[in-house]
């Protein structure tokens, strides 16, 4: 092969550029890199998802109900669109597990005898299946079993539909129903103090008195068939038996944590890389126009000597090419091992019993496109211009031309020193060059606010909501509702301070033919305990009547205070009810509509009655009381801030934060390329000038304070708009991780903005001294007889 | 410090003793100057002529510190600039040299009186810009940038802002190897006139021997050997050059 004499040339510019050109194709090396290892995780988690529930026949509608014979299933299977029905009996339970002071609650499911499970399968990780006639055998769930170190043989002491029995835990399992266990009142997975229990069908009917019937339905419909109609078919079905109003996926705890989860993997799979390339385009863009300017005669002379506009403009084209090609070529396997690695990390953390990973072909040749593009996007000014550059213009020396700065025009120059003033019309005499030298920098202040930002988010959402909404240390459900003068009876338990009564009741929002579940809460007048706070830490009024609902639910219906809200009512009698919106409260986590206890009583039908109670304890009582709560009949569950915190803390440290960890790594290399190139740059230009003060006598330390000071009246200003750029970008994602459950604040700290700030500095202090170095270096005899 | 009195004049205030210069080439050593000895005199306008690759910018620059020899010394008055630091030079060319370039070298973002001010600044007994700018006959043209100067006005910027600080030793490379011959002409008048109202030491390397008839003294250079060294009787005014 030939290797031409332009060809020659692009290699020697770049092995001349070489820093410069390692620190671009770094930033683009990283945002490849995040793209692909978030896409094909994204991708992955949705193949293996899909799998999954294929695999272990997922159910595609739920409903729960007070009593049916087996019967109404055969109703149901004639619904047109239904595939499969399966009938259960599902009771909540209170545990007293081995090594755990508090007690746990658990969720005991039946498994059907023999055939199996024509829905909803198990996959048994260890041990055994169930075995007809063996009393009190469970297969428990992974993560609890794990968490509470539960053997194989192990004994549970339980309350299941208020009876006292002992439970022999023989297998461990997954389901895809529960692949982000959930607590019925909880928001997030508790490990350690929630249990999903599968249990014989027949021992659990005798249990909860259900002999020859079941309590809950799960549905599996042929593809394409419509749910929605599916949905209201199996509502009428179910109508006489106490049917709770039937639900999809949508609707399904486990599905919708995990598809949160997937979503927002997958908008930062878009957002943060999409941001990254963007400040990489802008270096080409920067670095190119120098590239063009500081070889203005060359480009002249090559037309002169006949080489055409196109080819001269190829030749930048390539140069541009091959940085982002060893972009790529850095990004790609560090992408794909990224990418394996937080797949594994999923996967671990979802439990899935298969991963599919596999990088896809179109997530190589995506990345690979929008990194070429968004260059080709930075290299187009210059390519513009050395199109438009006529040979005999390129080989004229482009003589600077200096007019004084608007300082100069208002005559506060005059107290600048000289060298200040040096600084100040270098930077104003191309303000269109300074102004992208400054959006520059501020873009790599903003990525690493932005990188960090989120962190802020998360911790403001578990402080709103499990310190500022909820003051208790502890709730209890109750399988009953009841008279709201017996929540005396709570503060007769050991060590409790403080007792409260609630009521939950899960309802559906319906407005102009679209529904929503929420949960209703009502809350007593002058409750202390729990309240609905805003993510600014405001707490919200409950109104005397009419509810308050969250921020989300209002946009998502287009409602307003005034507007009444319909709710459909899913308990043991379903039934609608109106009241009306009085405000909106800008919560964080959860769908929840708030109304005064009393108020709320009465809009059921059922005034002066609660259905849970929030207490706090004295905590050197503690140990009593949790033995107490072990063996209270009515008790159907008891959830323990601490321990939502903790699950809730251990969730966002570990997912989210990941993908965080590693952004604020790339913005970090990001921040460093860009202020090192803008440093580069400035010296590039100045070298001349600084050789020709060197020669008249002025030392290295007074012609780097010039030098430095440039840069540093770019960076100046680079700061604060950084910090507004990040604000910005972060509540863009912010927005892409805001879902119905999750509405993320859009926070920013105070240390996220001094971080941002210290990596720029430092960034900043690291390029000052490999710039110091070249000055130290530079030549300056050559320099001066250089013509410019 | 300063412009030599006149009852200094010719004492020894700058040279060069068996000075070599060998450059290293890639495999080749290139040998610039051969043993050089050579002395400038107080208030002295010396030219030193020579072609091209004779060695005559490599002692000038050696003579301002901005090279150091590969063997021999360098001795400003009672001092031996040889065993100086990095440091150590610059402040001798901060303190006592003023140079002229060819290509004027100007910042092109100041003005001609912050050009020469940007020398003043550092300064201990400066003439003021203005008086500096007066004297290379600029007074007019104090706040034009270079961009707006012909090239015979920025190099008598160039010359102004080389001797405000009163260097004892102006060193100029081609200076008017950039001008046309008029041009030159003045150019070369305002370096004459400073070294005759300051007595600054002046040293003026050129490959145009029409030049050295404006000298006290001419040297000539040839493959890095001094092969001579005579006065002139009469200094010819530099309007009276041709070439």
């Amino acid at each position: 092969m030939v290797i031409r004499a332009l060809d020659r040339k692009l290699l020697r510019d770049l092995s001349r550029m070489r820093v410069q050109a390692i620190a671009i194709a770094l930033v683009i090396g990283s945002a490849v890199a995040l793209f692909v290892a978030t896409l094909a995780t994204y991708r992955s988690l949705r193949v293996s998802e899909h799998h999954y529930y294929t695999q272990y026949r997922f159910a595609h509608v739920w409903s729960d109900l007070s009593r049916a014979p087996e019967s109404v299933t055969r109703n149901i299977s004639a619904i047109a669109g239904v595939v499969a029905v399966e009938g259960r009996v599902k009771e909540q339970a209170v545990l007293d597990v081995p090594g755990l002071d508090e007690p746990a609650s658990a969720i005991v499911v039946s498994i059907p005898p023999a055939s199996g499970h024509a829905l909803n399968d198990l996959y048994l990780r260890r041990g055994r299946h169930v075995e007809p006639g063996h009393h009190g055998e469970v297969l428990a769930s992974e993560a609890f079993a794990e968490t509470n170190h539960l053997a194989l043989g192990d004994t549970i002491k339980a309350v299941v539909a208020g009876q006292r029995v002992e439970l022999h835990v023989v297998g461990v399992a997954l389901s895809p129903e529960y692949v982000m266990p959930v607590p019925p009142s909880g928001l997030t997975p508790d490990d350690r103090r929630f249990a999903v229990l599968w249990m014989e069908r027949s021992e659990l009917e005798a249990m909860a008195g259900l002999r020859g019937a079941i309590n809950e339905v799960s549905v599996a419909l042929a593809p394409g068939a419509e749910e929605d109609a599916a949905l209201a078919a199996i509502d009428q079905v179910l109508e006489p038996y106490g049917g709770r109003g039937a639900y999809g996926r949508s609707s399904q705890p486990s599905h919708t944590m995990l598809e949160e989860h997937i979503q927002q993997l997958k908008s930062l799979a878009l957002v943060v890389p999409t941001i990254f390339l963007l400040v990489a385009a802008f270096l080409v863009n920067i670095v190119l126009s120098r590239v063009v300017a500081t070889q203005r005669e060359q480009i002249g002379l090559l037309k002169a000597f006949g080489y055409t506009s196109a080819r001269v403009a190829i030749h930048y084209l390539e140069m541009t090419v091959l940085i982002v090609v060893a972009g790529i070529i850095l990004g790609l396997p560090v992408g794909a091992w990224l990418g394996r690695v937080l797949a594994v990390f999923y996967a671990g953390f979802f439990r899935f019993p298969v991963l599919v990973f596999s990088i896809e072909p179109a997530v190589v040749a995506g990345a690979s496109a929008v990194a070429l593009a968004a260059a080709a996007i930075g290299a187009l000014d210059s390519v513009r211009r050395v199109v438009a550059l006529p040979p005999t213009v390129a080989m004229t020396a482009e003589i600077p031309a200096f007019r004084g700065s608007f300082l100069d025009v208002m005559g506060a120059s005059r107290w600048l020193a000289t060298s200040s003033r040096m600084i100040l019309r270098n930077v104003s005499r191309r303000p269109l060059r300074s102004a992208l030298a400054v959006a520059g920098m501020s873009l790599a202040v903003g990525v690493v606010v932005l990188g960090s930002s989120a962190a802020d988010s998360i911790d403001r959402m578990r402080d709103v909501r499990f310190q500022a909404a909820s003051r208790e240390d502890l709730t209890v459900a109750l399988a009953q509702v009841r008279s709201v003068g017996t929540v005396s009876d709570f503060r007769a338990l050991p060590g409790v301070l403080r007792a409260e009564p609630f009521r939950v009741t899960p309802a559906r929002l319906l407005t102009r033919g679209r529904s929503h579940d929420v949960t209703l809460v009502g809350l007593p007048e002058g409750g202390v305990l729990r309240n609905a706070v805003d993510t600014n830490y405001q707490v919200a009024t409950i109104p005397k009547e009419g509810a308050i609902i969250t921020s989300w639910l209002a946009k998502h219906f287009g409602l307003h205070p005034g507007d009444w809200l319909s709710l459909e009512i899913r308990e043991k009698q379903r039934r609608l009810v109106t009241t009306p919106l009085v405000a909106v409260v800008d919560e964080p986590l959860g769908a929840a509509a708030y109304m005064d206890l009393g108020a709320l009583g009465r809009l059921l039908g059922e005034p002066a009655t609660y259905s849970g109670a929030s207490l706090t304890v004295d905590p050197t009582q503690m140990h009593e009381l949790n033995a107490e709560l072990k063996r209270i009949p009515s008790a159907l569950a008891v959830d323990y801030r601490r321990g939502a915190l903790e699950s809730y803390r251990r969730m966002s440290d570990s997912a989210v934060n990941f993908v965080r960890k590693i952004e604020v790594i790339f913005a970090v290399i990001i921040a460093f390329g860009v202020v090192y190139n803008s440093a580069k740059i400035a010296f590039a230009e100045r070298a001349r000038e600084l050789a020709t003060l060197r020669v008249l006598g002025f030392t290295r330390g007074e012609v780097s304070r010039i030098l430095l000071g440039e840069v540093g009246a770019l960076a100046a200003p680079a700061v604060p708009l950084g910090f507004v750029a990040g604000y910005w970008l972060s509540g863009l994602v912010a927005a892409a991780m805001t879902s119905d459950r999750m509405h993320v604040p859009h926070i920013v700290g105070g240390s996220t903005y001094a971080f941002a700030f210290l990596v720029f500095i430092l960034s900043a202090a690291a390029s000052a001294l490999v710039v110091r170095r070249g000055l130290d270096r530079l030549d300056l005899v050559s320099v001066l007889k250089a013509r410019e | 410090m300063g412009s030599a009195n006149l009852t200094e004049r010719g004492r020894p205030v700058l040279g060069v003793v068996g000075a070599t210069k060998t450059y290293q080439m890639g495999e080749v050593e290139v040998a610039a100057l051969r043993g050089i000895d050579l002395t400038l005199g107080a208030g002295e306008l010396v030219v030193l002529l020579g072609a091209s690759g004779s060695g005559k910018s490599t002692l000038l620059n050696i003579l301002g510190g901005l090279d150091v020899p590969t063997t021999g010394r360098l001795v400003y008055r009672d001092r031996d600039l040889t065993v100086a630091n990095e440091r150590a030079l610059t402040m001798y060319r901060r303190d006592h040299v003023g140079f002229v370039f060819q290509f004027y070298n100007l910042v092109p973002s100041l003005t001609a009186r912050e050009n020469v001010a940007l020398v003043t600044d550092l300064a201990e007994n400066p003439l003021s810009p203005e008086e500096a700018l007066a004297l290379v006959g600029l007074s007019e043209r104090l706040d034009h940038y270079p961009a707006q100067l012909s090239g015979g006005e920025q190099q008598r910027v160039a010359i102004a802002r080389a001797i405000a600080k009163r260097p004892d030793v102006l060193l100029c490379d081609e200076p008017t190897g950039a001008l046309d011959i008029n041009t030159g002409k003045v150019v070369l008048e305002a370096i004459a006139r400073v070294n005759r109202e300051l007595g600054t030491t002046t040293a003026v390397i050129t490959h145009n021997a029409a030049i050295a008839a404006m000298a006290d003294r001419v040297l000539q250079l040839a493959d890095g050997k001094l092969v001579s060294d005579r006065r002139n009787d009469l200094r010819a005014s530099p309007q009276d050059l041709q070439w």
